[in-house]
């Protein structure tokens, strides 16, 4: 139910913690810079003054997979960013959350060939989907605060698809 | 070959140049003023007339603000067409670009490779007999809402968050507190006691409407 | 085997292209590799440097990790469908991308846009030229350390894409520049929408200099850094701002006037420098120009149609669907089959925010684009940031990159 308990055993104390963990993994999760197209220009519109991300701690864009927990995929996915993606999700430490935004980044959108790959959860799971194209900030903000109820339950993992 | 109709801002030439001519054609032309503006590949086999690929460029004069389209078919197999790179450094790009995407071999290209595609990549996209790589498109219809029987409502929801609205079965909702703790090691024991796999409810909150219906 | 010859070895197996030819074990130059995944907020851009210490001595754009196939997606649609393949080519500059392949369509359908429609297309062209900037202010502050810069651009950014949402219905990527003209009408109360961002504008631009324009950081940062001569601005075809900043006067917009530009007065700010802080200079008057143009064409705005209503090409208006069997027909076989275009080739051309954008587009006679290339100042442009970048320092050519400002949307296509 969530990082301590998961690791040490579920007992009085560390379900306990468990809630102080959550909490302070959903209040401040910060992304990864993985903008590509369009959609990433409406991820930056989200940290700005207008939506402002910040209200929900995640304004910290980090460049750096190992200091960040949650990969924004933004925008379209080539057959030569694919390794490329795969080899920054697998630097993120753990625990780590992908939002896959926009269409192209969940089924290949609307660029159904050879050059896209099609949908993002071909090669990294995903935990929330968020469709547009591209998505509003505020679609963006809600598929944000779906992946926080997740964790602030301390359910990880339920609905991941699992990548080969 | 369309003629213009004097708009100023499309071509007002179209010309054609052997291939053989083509890089001293481009040293005149630019001694003469006009610059590259672009170099694109074309696939003229379902063109009437035309051979099998096609090299077009487009050329500008700034002084006499006129545009030209230079068409250069490249004859062989791999097509081959002599390199301009060395006349307009601008055609560097655009040059790998038509040897990624069609097959055209520039002769003296400094560094002709694949541009846009990885580098192993094999085939040539946008050649008329490449397919567009189209993944069909399956549609598995999910049922809507979770009951628990005919005639009965779908379970209470926990909060507004929950990704219930989304209609999503009741195992799979994100935040589901019955679902998770029904994982849990302690509740294990207590599994099994409603019918289905659907989950009559949770052990912990009773709820009226789970009563079985006959 | 030491270092140096594994290094060989594996850049001998893994084959040319991505790497420098040469290694020269003797001196002490090291190879790095800068993106695709990088901070700078410029897309998906792979950077092969050789680097000297802290001086780059060469640059390879190393470019296709954002490649969508686009031009083979518009040979899949129709010549109508096609304008929202086309729109996500350079996506900070959607309507010049639509603009340009509408003008090369209706080149091969002869076709004539009614003056509403021209001055309409100017209008988002000249706002869309705005929020561009806007983008490009925001990432270079960025880069260079000035973060409000950011947060300004931005916060601007907003009031256009309410405007862009009130008028196409979408923030970014409209489908709204179709070949006949614009797909729907401005809707009642844009005056005053528009009315507010032209008073606004002035004064917010006055602010961002005030921020940057003689902020001694900003000057040490970006004066005399990746200067483009005006011999390499013409070698490299460089156009748009980085064109301009190198001393090359020309602009489409006023050289070869297309849509309602012929009839509005503008100036076309020039520089001779060539170097970042010039192309600052540069695009910042731009942005002032583009204000007066906008104020001038909501002045001039003609009444009329907006598209051309030729039945063969555009669907008739949905009133008439319930009057008149010809225009079921229409609509019918325009929505399912599209209209044919006249076999042959055309080239036409928009200044984009960024420089010349062309759209080369040939028909069959079909339905669908035979093919349809697009000319995209940012891949050009890039072919000049070895020349920009060479001598100076790594932090030179964060602001070099920025000042170019590449979307890898319309490089990679």
């Amino acid at each position: 139910m969530g990082g301590v308990s998961d690791t040490l055993g579920a007992n009085f104390m560390t379900t306990k913690l468990d809630k102080l963990v959550n909490w302070a993994r959903r209040s401040s999760l910060w992304p990864m810079t993985f903008g590509l197209a369009c959609c990433a220009i409406e991820m930056i519109g989200t940290t700005m003054p207008r939506h402002d991300l910040a209200r929900f701690g995640m304004e910290a864009f980090r460049a750096s997979p190992r200091q960040s927990d949650l990969m924004i995929v933004a925008g379209r996915v080539s057959q030569k960013m694919a390794p490329v993606l795969r080899h920054v999700y697998d630097q993120m430490t753990e625990p780590k959350w992908v939002i896959s935004m926009g269409v192209c980044a969940s089924s290949g959108g609307m660029f159904n060939n050879y050059a896209l790959i099609q949908g993002v959860d071909q090669i990294v799971p995903v935990d929330v989907y968020v469709p547009g194209c591209p998505p509003r900030p505020e679609m963006l903000i809600d598929g944000i605060m779906l992946l926080h109820d997740r964790i602030i339950k301390g359910d990880y993992e339920s609905m991941r698809v699992a990548a080969e | 070959m369309s003629r213009s109709a004097g708009r100023l801002d499309t071509t007002d030439e179209q010309i054609w140049v052997e291939p053989g001519e083509w890089a001293a054609r481009a040293r005149d032309l630019k001694h003469e003023g006009w610059s590259l503006t672009d170099l694109a590949g074309l696939d003229t086999i379902a063109l009437p007339g035309r051979g099998a690929f096609e090299v077009v460029a487009q050329l500008l004069n700034h002084e006499l603000k006129r545009r030209i389209m230079v068409h250069v078919p490249a004859p062989g197999e791999p097509p081959t067409v002599p390199s301009v790179a060395g006349v307009w450094p601008v055609a560097d790009f655009p040059e790998r670009e038509a040897y990624d995407m069609f097959g055209i071999r520039f002769e003296g290209h400094p560094n002709l490779t694949r541009i846009l595609m990885p580098d192993e990549w094999e085939g040539y996209p946008l050649r008329k007999s490449y397919g567009v790589g189209k993944v069909p498109i399956e549609f598995i219809p999910q049922p809507m809402m979770q009951t628990q029987g005919a005639g009965q409502s779908p379970k209470p929801r926990e909060s507004d968050t929950d990704v219930d609205r989304l209609g999503q079965p009741e195992e799979e909702g994100i935040g589901d507190h019955e679902a998770a703790m029904r994982r849990a090691p302690f509740a294990r024991a207590a599994q099994g006691e409603a019918g289905d796999d659907a989950a009559s409810g949770s052990h912990l909150t009773p709820s009226p409407k789970e009563e079985p219906r006959p | 085997m030491s270092i140096a010859e594994s290094v060989i070895q594996t850049i001998e197996d893994k084959g040319a292209g991505a790497f420098v030819e040469s290694y020269d074990p003797a001196e002490e130059n090291m190879v790095i590799n800068m993106g695709p995944v990088h901070p700078s907020t410029h897309g998906v851009l792979r950077l092969v440097l050789e680097l000297s210490g802290e001086t780059v001595l060469d640059c390879r754009p190393v470019i296709g990790y954002l490649h969508t196939g686009i031009e083979k997606e518009c040979e899949d649609q129709t010549w109508r469908g096609a304008v929202t393949a086309v729109t996500r080519m350079d996506y900070l500059a959607p309507f010049h991308n639509e603009q340009a392949y509408s003008l090369a369509v209706e080149e091969l359908l002869d076709l004539e846009v009614p003056p509403r429609g021209k001055y309409i297309r100017t209008l988002m062209s000249e706002l869309g030229r705005l929020s561009s900037h806007l983008v490009w202010f925001g990432t270079s502050g960025l880069d260079m350390g000035a973060m409000s810069a950011m947060f300004y651009g931005f916060r601007e950014r907003e009031l256009f894409l309410d405007f862009y949402e009130m008028v196409t219905g979408l923030r970014m990527n409209h489908g709204y520049n179709i070949p006949g003209g614009v797909w729907q009408d401005l809707p009642e109360g844009w005056e005053e929408v528009c009315d507010n961002i032209v008073s606004i504008m002035p004064g917010r631009i006055d602010d961002y200099e005030s921020l940057l324009t003689e902020n001694p950081i900003w000057l040490e940062r970006t004066k005399g850094v990746g200067i483009m001569s005006t011999e390499d601005a013409v070698r490299f075809g460089a156009t748009g701002p980085i064109g301009r900043a190198a001393g090359l006067d020309w602009d489409l917009r006023r050289d070869m006037p297309y849509e309602a530009y012929g009839e509005l007065s503008f100036d076309v700010p020039v520089a001779s420098e060539g170097d970042v802080y010039a192309r600052y200079q540069v695009r910042m008057a731009e942005m002032r120009e583009s204000v007066k143009l906008v104020a001038q064409v909501m002045d001039k705005m003609p009444e009329g149609d907006y598209k051309n209503m030729d039945p063969k090409i555009m669907p008739p208006p949905r009133s008439e669907l319930n009057r008149s069997m010809e225009a079921v027909i229409h609509h019918f076989k325009l929505v399912t089959q599209g209209y044919t275009v006249p076999a042959g080739d055309a080239y036409a051309a928009v200044e984009s925010p960024r420089g010349e954008l062309g759209a080369y587009v040939v028909s069959d006679g079909g339905t669908a684009p035979y093919r349809c290339h697009v000319r995209d100042p940012s891949f050009i442009n890039l072919q000049s940031l070895a020349s920009m970048a060479k001598g100076g320092l790594v932090a030179d050519l964060i602001a070099v990159i920025a000042s170019v400002d590449p979307v890898m949307g319309g490089v990679d296509r």
